[in-house]
């Protein structure tokens, strides 16, 4: 286990490294030079501009610019943002914060009513139970956020007055925002939870456990769900990483600051570094979570083993 | 975001200052609680959007000089087009070729740091707003020609710029040449602007995280107010919270359920409702500066032709454009300049008027013959041009709707809607034929400089390409003349020599739109529109 744990981050070190070259030629290929983007439609000077171009270090052979952002990192300096001259990990830090409040809160309702409407609709399978349940997650799915986001804002804001429509700090002001992010991912995670449910449920060894004379719910708990639950939780992991880094529209219309809208802002400014250390982030996140759900398989299934 | 009735609303707001006191006092689920009976002494603000640093000095945002007018104190207020009262300086002289302008400073006024504001603050903050290393924007442009400033005694300061610069009272009335504390440059460095700001304003900053929120608190020691308020000492608010609120939809919520007292930038779409309310009140200030406008790229071909651009100029309906795009909130636009600047030339609205007929005798003039499909062409070439511009809702449908003003006279016209990196390569390299232009600002001087000087051609903000000696030295005189009547004269030829040469086209002049709780009073703003400010302000319940 702990050796399978010490690979599994070994192996993560060519994956950033990998990870962070590709994001570093694209943002490359894609058009705009930084320091245009910094002075956008104020008047400048060519030489102002050339100037801020060195500052910005982007003068420099590409080679040279990689191996110094680099180095950085090895040292643990993730560099600052050619904009705003902050440094990146503070930018990034001063952000998780919220994102992994809504992100936790988000999986939280998705993983509570994903699995409900998920197990309902496969063991009350073909009967009106299930349709609605599929209904739900159907409309989870077709429901764009932003248009869910402003809808719990007019009822439980505007109408009803139960929670504030904005910002962050507080449980009340985490509500909407986990559940309009909660119950679009909780739609994907309701059809997955379904169709791994139905698959184990005809597989001999329910029948033999329900021979055996095991209640339903024994036999639920026990030998189907904890079987199912591979497909599942491998889904879960993925959308955690969704959640945490990819909330930029609930947190741009709950007014939430997060690591989504920090990574869309770099992205469009041209900030390298901070683009860099932002996915550099979010690609821990993907390896830990990664990682975990790995772990999690040989608890659930226990001809897993990690040798 | 759904539409509500005037009652809804008017029933909404009874219950919407509980929501901002549970949630502040009660932790978890806030319910409504009844108004509490004491005067709210903070201010919470809807701010659109978020912002690069604290720092007046080095920002490009105008909400920064938002903030930041509460944390320094301007040289000198302007409450008017071309006119100035005194702030940290108690009198000025300016030297007739406007070049030297010396000013005398109040002796009672100290940074939040503690330490005395003197005429060395004033040196060490303009020299930083000039040197590289600081890369300053706006307050760079605000201050011109500087060549140095030289301090004459403690309270006395001489500052000289190399070529003349008219503008530089207006400048210094603005936000961005605000004095900041030496010393706290001195011991922050870096974390200036960032996590710490020291001016002499009559609020201190308390808290700033980035993307959510600052706040400010009122500065203890403030006694040095401008005479131009209503009231001396202390400000009435304890506080002020600026939050971050992008979404408009959500930010018109946050007033409605009172998080906010007070919110920027309020979409037309609401402003008939707003200006309904019972309990909201809507500030509507004509927004100074160059409303928006069509920029037409006179280095790609055809549009160097003067005819067609003319043709162009008659056929966009403005009246129509404002009545679709902007619910009518917006004013058909005349000149470069709106309506509210120093030197505004009212002839201007006469002379281009929307007429399609005329503008296809243009085209016909200029050898556009009508195509079968109803596209215009001359020698085999097609009249087709491009429009590029940014992916935002509002310019898009202006430009939907001069596409379609413009296929009326036989102009077909492609729009390419690029990301703002993609855009500002394409419209620099000048591979546009059109693209949009606003700017604010109330020097009429700088906002002509920026659309029509040659210097910003090629590449600047010049992206019409149009280069004229004659412009240019029109632009130069206005720089260069201090007296107000002579000014203006050649403010008026400026305007008039740019219509004569079709450089650009003229939409459409905005206001500001503020809106707030009708418990907030003593709001002060600009008369450019830009800076609402709360010295005066109370919040009564």
């Amino acid at each position: 286990m702990l050796q399978l744990v010490i690979k599994r981050l070994l192996l993560a070190i060519p994956t950033m490294a990998a990870v962070s070259v590709l994001v570093f030629l694209i943002l490359h290929l894609v058009p705009g030079d930084p320091a245009i983007i910094f002075f956008g439609d104020q008047p400048v000077t060519p030489q102002r501009l050339e100037q801020v171009r060195r500052q910005m270090g982007l003068h420099r052979p590409l080679a040279v610019q990689y191996l110094d952002y680099a180095g950085g990192v090895l040292r643990g300096d993730l560099g600052r943002s050619i904009h705003q001259g902050t440094p990146v990990l503070e930018e990034v830090v001063s952000r998780i914060g919220s994102s992994a409040e809504l992100a936790a809160a988000a999986f939280g309702v998705a993983a509570v009513l994903g699995l409900a409407l998920g197990l309902l609709s496969a063991l009350w399978r073909s009967t009106w139970v299930d349709a609605a349940a599929m209904l739900v997650a159907l409309t989870g799915v077709s429901m764009p956020v932003f248009w869910l986001a402003a809808m719990l804002i007019y009822v439980f804001s505007l109408q009803l007055a139960w929670f504030p429509a904005s910002g962050f700090g507080g449980l009340n002001r985490l509500v909407l925002p986990a559940v309009a992010l909660g119950f679009v991912s909780s739609a994907t995670l309701a059809r997955i939870v379904r169709s791994s449910v139905l698959e184990v449920l005809w597989q001999p060894y329910v029948t033999t456990a329900r021979s055996k004379g095991l209640g339903e719910s024994t036999v639920v708990r026990r030998h189907v769900l904890k079987n199912a639950f591979i497909a599942v939780i491998t889904v879960m992991g993925l959308q955690l990483g969704t959640l945490l880094s990819g909330a930029v529209i609930t947190e741009t219309v709950f007014a939430r600051p997060g690591v989504g809208k920090l990574l869309v802002d770099a992205i469009l400014n041209k900030d390298f570094p901070l683009v860099q250390g932002t996915v550099l982030f979010v690609a821990v996140v993907y390896i830990v979570v990664n990682l975990l759900v790995d772990l999690s398989y040989a608890y659930l299934d226990p001809r897993i083993r990690f040798e | 975001m759904g539409r509500i009735s005037r009652r809804e609303l008017l029933r909404r707001t009874g219950i919407s200052v509980g929501v901002l006191a549970a949630s502040k006092v009660l932790p978890g689920f806030g319910l409504p609680r009844p108004a509490l009976a004491q005067g709210a002494t903070t201010l919470t603000y809807g701010m659109a959007g978020g912002f690069d640093t604290l720092d007046v000095t080095t920002t490009t945002f105008t909400r920064v000089g938002r903030i930041g007018l509460h944390l320094v104190d301007p040289l000198v207020w302007s409450t008017g087009p071309g006119q100035y009262a005194p702030g940290l300086a108690t009198s000025w002289t300016i030297s007739p070729d406007a070049t030297v302008y010396t000013f005398k400073l109040r002796e009672d006024v100290k940074f939040h740091d503690g330490t005395a504001l003197t005429a060395e603050a004033v040196k060490v903050t303009f020299d930083r707003i000039v040197d590289p290393e600081t890369r300053a924007q706006t307050a760079f442009s605000f201050i011109g020609p500087y060549d140095r400033s030289e301090v004459l005694d403690r309270y006395t300061v001489r500052v000289r710029f190399k070529t003349p610069h008219a503008a530089f009272l207006n400048s210094a009335s603005s936000p961005y040449l605000g004095i900041i504390s030496p010393a706290a440059l001195q011991r922050y460095g870096r974390d200036f602007g960032r996590v710490v700001f020291v001016g002499t304003g009559p609020f201190m900053l308390q808290s700033y995280r980035t993307d959510a929120e600052v706040r400010l608190i009122r500065n203890p020691n403030y006694n040095w107010a401008s005479r131009i308020f209503r009231h001396e000492g202390l400000p009435y608010l304890q506080s002020i919270v600026y939050r971050i609120i992008p979404e408009e939809a959500t930010r018109l919520a946050t007033l409605e359920t009172g998080e906010s007292l007070f919110i920027e930038d309020v979409p037309t779409s609401d402003y008939q409702r707003l200006k309904g309310s019972r309990d909201k009140v809507l500030l509507e200030i004509p927004q100074a500066g160059s409303g928006w406008s069509l920029m037409m790229n006179q280095a790609r071909p055809p549009m160097n032709e003067i005819g067609l651009r003319r043709a162009v100029m008659h056929a966009i309906d403005k009246d129509g454009l404002v009545r679709t795009v902007w619910n009518g909130v917006f004013k058909p636009a005349c000149s470069p300049l709106t309506p509210n600047m120093f030197g505004f030339d009212p002839e201007t609205c006469r002379k281009a008027p929307y007429n399609a007929d005329q503008a296809r005798r243009l085209l016909e003039e200029a050898g556009w013959r009508l195509g079968p499909d109803g596209v215009r062409a001359k020698d085999g070439q097609r009249l087709r041009l491009d429009f590029f511009m940014q992916p935002n809702q509002k310019q898009q449908e202006m430009a939907a709707f001069i596409q379609a003003n413009l296929r009326q006279v036989g102009i077909e016209v492609v729009l390419n809607v690029l990301a703002r990196a993609a855009y500002l390569d394409a419209v620099r390299q000048g591979r546009h034929h059109f693209q949009f232009w606003w700017d604010t600002g109330t020097d009429p001087g700088q906002m002509l400089r920026i659309l029509f000087h040659s210097s910003n051609a090629g590449g600047g903000t010049n992206r019409n390409n149009y280069r004229s000696a004659e412009m240019d030295q029109l632009i130069a005189q206005i720089a260069a003349i201090a007296d107000p009547q002579r000014r203006r004269d050649v403010i008026i030829k400026a305007q008039q020599k740019a219509i004569d040469d079709a450089v650009m086209v003229y939409l459409a002049d905005p206001p500001s739109l503020y809106a707030h709780d009708r418990s907030v009073s003593g709001v002060w703003v600009d008369w450019g529109g830009n800076y609402p400010y709360f010295y005066d302000t109370r919040v009564q319940r």
